[in-house]
C-alpha cells in the first residue's frame, strides 16, 4: 500500500512539474513588462539598467556632442529590418566602446504585430524599435513609446527640421526621432521634358510648373502632341502621394475626419484622371517599376531613397533624369524613425545610439558613408555635406536639391491610427478611379465612408 | 485492498494520458476558451479589455461588416473549385489506373507536385503570370492577337475571381487524384471482370461500378475540401497583395473586396489594417460555426453512406 502511495506521489509530482513547465513557458519572461502603462515613466535614470549599464544616469541632448563615455556599459536590443550601418556603428563604438548593440531582425510591416503579441504575452520589449512611416501611426497609437522630449532624454528638437516635430509627436510629446531623410521632389526624364516643354533645366521647369492646374494643362498638351503615347505619371497612386503630402491640414482631428481636406485631394485626383494625363498602373508592380526605364512617363515622385532603390535598378541609362521642386512644394514620403518603448531595460544605452546616429554631426557624417542622410539639420548648412550626385541624374547635385530647395518647401502632417484606415480605403478608391471614368468625387466619398464605417465605427465626419 | 485497486485503476490511465491532456489544456482548450472571452470584449491587444457582451457578434450582421461578404466569397470559391478538382482528379486517376498509361509513377508525381508547392509561392507565381502589363498570360494573348490591350486580371473583380479559381484548381486536383487512386485500388477487380463478361462498355462500367464504389472517397474529399476551402488565406492574399512593398498599401481582399475570404477578413481585422482582437475572435467563432455546420452535414452524409 505504501509502495502504491509512493508511486502515486511520484506520478502526481511529475504531472505537477509538467504543468508548471507549461505555465512557465506560456508566461513569458518579463513580469514587469506586460503592461507598459504600469511601467510608464521608466527611462535611463529610472530603469536601473540591469547589471551592466553602469548606472550613470541619462544624458541630455547637450551632452551627446561631448567626448566618449566609457562608463556606459551594456547591451541594448534594436528591432530593425535594416542591414547594419557599419560606419555608423564603428563611429558609435569609438565614442561608447562599452555599449553593444544587438540587432533583432523584424520586417517593417511586422513591427506593430510583434509589439502587440510581445505585450499581450508579457514578453520582453526591445530597448529601441525602428518604425517605418507606413506603420508609424499604428505604433504611435499604441501609446507604448517614451516621451523623448522629456527627462531623462531631453531631446533637443531644434536639432531636427521644423516639419519633423509635429510628424513625430503625439499629444505634444516627441515619441520618435526620424532617422533617414525622406523628403520627396519631382523627378523628370530630361529628353522627354526637352521635347515637350522645350527645356530640361530643373529651375526653368520649376518656373514653368507654378501650380497643379498648370501641370494638368501642360499634361493635356503632351498627351495630344504624342498621340496619347506619353503621359505625365504612370499611376494615380503617385499623384495621390504628392497631393496627400501637400494637404494643408491633417486628415483627422482625433476621430473626426477633415472632410474638406479629403475632398480637395479627391477632386484634384478626379481632375488628373479626367485630363487623361495619368496611366492606370498600380504602384510597385513590375510594370510600374519597368516604367522608370522607359520613355512613356515624364514625371515620377522622387523621395530621397528613390534614386538608389527604384530609379537606379530600373533604369540602366545614365544622366537621363533631373530633380525639381514639385508645384506646391516638397512632401515627406516613407522614411523611418526610432522610438524607445516604455519599460525598456536599457533605454539609456538605446537613447545614446539614437542621439548619436540621428542628432549629431559625427553620426550624420558616419551615416552618410553608409548611404543614409539623417535629419540632423545643422549638417546641411555645409554645402560639401549635402553634395550628392547619382548616375541617373548626371552631374546634378541632387543632394542640394533635396536637402536645401525641396526641404525648405516641405511640410508634414501629424497622422493617427485613422489615417491608416483611410490609406487602405484610398487604395480601393484609387484603383476604381483609375479604371472607371464614371466614378467621381461623390462616389469616392461614399466609398470611403462605407470603408471607414466597417474599419473604425468611431470615426465621425 | 479492492478499493485501493479500484482507485489505482481510475487514476493510472489519466496519469499516462496526462502529458497529452496537459498540453491540450495549455495549447488547445485554453486558447479556445480565451478567444471566446476575447470575442466578448473590445481589445486592441495592449490596453485593457472592455467587456462588450455580444456586440462583436452583432457587428457581424451589420451591413457595414464584411463578414457575410467574405463568407459568400469563400463559398463561391469552394463551389467553383471543388467540383472541378474532383472531376479532374477522378479523370486523371482513372486514366493513370488504366492499362493504357505508361510511366504511371512519373505522371502521378507530376500531377501531385502543384499540391506540395507552398501557398506563398503559388500566390506570387500567379501574381507574376497575371500581372496586367508584365504578366506572361497577357503577353501571350497580345502576341496571338486575341486582345488589343492587356486584360486587367487582378484589378477587375470577375477576372480576379477567375484567376483565384484557376489557381486553386491547379493546386488542388493532384490531391483529389491521389485519393481516387487509392480508392480505385480498393475496387474489386472481379466486379469489372463480371461486367466485362456481361458485355458492359468501359463507360458503363465506370458509371455503374467504379463511381458508386468511390462514393466514400468522394464524400471525404468534399468534406475536407469544404473545411480546407473555408480556411483559404495565403494564396489569394499573396496573389493580390504580393507585389506591394514597404509602406505601400495594397487593397485588402482585392478589387471591390471580391476575393476577401473569411480567414483573410479575420486576419486583417485582428492583425492587419485594424487591431480589433475582439471582432477578430468573433469572426473566428462565426467561421467555426459555419465549418461545424458543414462538417455535421457532411458527417451525416458519410454515416448515411456507410450504413
Amino acid at each position: 500500500m505504501s509502495k502504491s502511495g509512493g508511486t502515486k506521489r511520484i506520478v502526481v509530482a511529475l504531472v505537477l512539474c509538467l504543468l508548471a513547465a507549461l505555465i512557465a513557458a506560456c508566461g513569458g519572461g518579463n513580469s514587469g513588462g506586460a503592461n507598459p502603462s504600469a511601467s510608464g515613466g521608466t527611462g535611463p535614470n529610472a530603469s536601473g539598467g540591469g547589471a551592466d549599464t553602469g548606472g550613470t544616469g541619462g544624458g541630455s541632448g547637450a551632452e551627446a556632442g561631448s567626448g566618449g563615455d566609457e562608463q556606459l556599459k551594456g547591451e541594448f536590443v534594436l528591432w530593425t529590418w535594416e542591414p547594419e550601418h557599419p560606419t555608423a556603428l564603428a563611429a558609435f563604438n569609438k565614442k561608447y566602446p562599452n555599449i553593444k548593440m544587438k540587432r533583432v531582425n523584424v520586417a517593417a510591416e511586422d513591427v506593430p504585430k510583434k509589439l502587440q503579441t510581445t505585450i499581450a504575452s508579457g514578453g520582453e520589449l526591445p530597448d529601441v524599435i525602428r518604425i517605418e512611416r507606413g506603420q508609424k501611426a499604428k505604433i504611435f497609437d499604441m501609446g507604448i513609446l517614451e516621451d523623448l522630449s522629456a527627462a531623462p532624454y531631453n531631446a533637443d528638437t531644434s536639432l531636427l527640421f521644423d516639419y519633423d516635430i509635429p510628424a513625430f509627436s503625439v499629444d505634444g510629446k516627441l515619441v520618435a526621432i526620424p532617422d533617414d531623410m525622406s523628403v520627396a521632389g519631382l523627378a523628370f526624364i530630361k529628353p522627354l521634358a526637352k521635347e515637350y516643354f522645350g527645356t530640361d533645366d530643373p529651375e526653368e521647369m520649376e518656373k514653368m510648373f507654378t501650380s497643379w492646374d498648370v501641370f494638368i494643362e501642360k499634361g493635356k498638351e503632351v498627351v495630344q502632341k504624342s498621340g496619347g503615347k506619353v503621359k505625365m505619371f504612370p499611376s494615380l497612386g503617385d499623384v495621390n502621394d504628392i497631393l496627400k503630402g501637400q494637404r494643408p491640414e491633417p486628415y483627422f482631428d482625433g476621430n473626426k475626419l477633415n472632410v474638406s481636406a479629403l475632398e480637395s485631394v479627391l477632386s484634384a485626383l478626379v481632375k488628373f484622371r479626367d485630363a487623361g494625363i495619368v496611366d492606370k498602373l498600380d504602384q510597385w508592380t513590375p510594370a510600374w517599376n519597368a516604367a522608370f526605364g522607359g520613355d512613356k512617363y515624364i514625371f515620377a515622385e522622387c523621395p530621397v531613397w528613390m534614386p538608389q532603390y527604384v530609379i537606379g535598378p530600373n533604369d540602366k541609362k545614365d544622366d537621363r533624369w533631373a530633380l525639381m521642386v514639385p508645384p506646391g512644394g516638397g512632401i515627406v514620403r516613407g522614411g523611418s524613425s526610432h522610438g524607445i518603448p516604455k519599460g525598456a531595460k536599457n533605454a539609456e544605452l538605446a537613447w545614446k545610439w539614437i542621439e548619436f546616429t540621428s542628432m549629431s554631426q559625427e553620426g550624420a557624417e558616419a551615416q552618410k558613408t553608409d548611404g543614409v542622410f539623417t535629419h540632423y539639420k545643422k549638417a546641411y548648412e555645409d554645402p560639401s555635406f549635402t553634395n550628392w550626385t547619382w548616375r541617373n541624374f548626371g552631374s546634378q547635385d541632387i543632394g542640394e536639391k533635396f536637402f536645401v530647395d525641396i526641404s525648405a518647401t516641405t511640410k508634414d502632417m501629424p497622422e493617427n491610427i485613422n489615417d491608416t484606415y483611410l490609406d487602405e480605403a484610398m487604395s480601393i478608391v484609387l484603383q476604381t478611379l483609375a479604371k472607371d471614368s464614371s466614378f467621381g468625387l461623390e462616389q469616392a466619398m461614399d466609398r470611403i465612408k462605407k470603408e471607414l464605417k466597417a474599419k473604425a465605427p468611431d470615426i465621425t465626419w | 485492498m479492492s478499493i485501493m485497486n479500484a482507485a489505482k485503476k481510475r487514476w493510472v490511465p489519466y496519469a499516462f494520458l496526462s502529458p497529452y491532456l496537459l498540453f491540450y489544456l495549455a495549447f488547445g482548450l485554453f486558447p479556445i476558451v480565451f478567444s471566446f472571452y476575447v470575442s466578448l470584449t473590445s481589445w486592441d491587444g495592449i490596453g485593457d479589455k472592455t467587456f462588450v457582451g455580444l456586440d462583436n457578434y452583432k457587428f457581424l450582421f451589420n451591413p457595414d461588416s464584411y463578414f457575410f461578404k467574405s463568407v459568400g466569397n469563400t463559398l463561391l470559391f469552394v463551389v467553383l473549385t471543388l467540383p472541378v478538382q474532383i472531376a479532374l482528379g477522378l479523370v486523371i486517376a482513372t486514366l493513370l489506373y488504366s492499362r493504357w498509361v505508361k510511366w504511371r509513377g512519373l505522371f502521378q508525381l507530376i500531377n501531385f507536385l502543384p499540391y506540395i508547392v507552398t501557398p506563398v509561392a503559388v500566390g506570387l507565381m500567379f501574381n507574376l503570370l497575371f500581372d496586367w502589363q508584365a504578366g506572361f498570360v497577357n503577353k501571350v494573348l497580345l502576341k496571338l492577337g486575341l486582345v488589343d490591350e492587356g486584360i486587367y486580371w487582378l484589378g477587375e473583380p470577375l477576372y480576379a475571381r477567375m484567376v483565384i479559381v484557376l489557381m486553386l484548381i491547379w493546386k488542388g486536383f493532384g490531391y483529389t487524384m491521389v485519393f481516387y487512386l487509392a480508392g480505385l485500388a480498393n475496387v474489386p477487380k472481379d466486379l469489372h471482370e463480371a461486367a466485362q463478361v456481361d458485355g458492359a462498355s468501359g463507360l458503363r462500367t465506370f458509371f455503374s461500378i467504379t463511381l458508386p464504389l468511390l462514393k466514400p472517397v468522394t464524400v471525404f474529399i468534399v468534406i475536407t475540401g469544404i473545411i480546407g476551402g473555408f480556411q483559404l488565406l495565403e494564396e489569394p492574399m499573396l496573389l493580390l497583395t504580393g507585389s506591394g512593398m514597404g509602406s505601400s498599401v495594397a487593397v485588402i481582399g482585392g478589387p471591390e473586396r471580391c476575393c476577401l475570404t473569411t480567414v483573410w477578413n479575420m486576419y486583417d481585422t485582428a492583425y492587419g489594417s485594424t487591431t480589433r482582437y475582439g471582432l477578430g475572435a468573433a469572426i473566428a467563432y462565426g467561421l467555426c460555426v459555419i465549418i461545424a455546420v458543414f462538417s455535421f452535414v457532411g458527417a451525416r452524409f458519410y454515416r448515411g453512406d456507410s450504413e
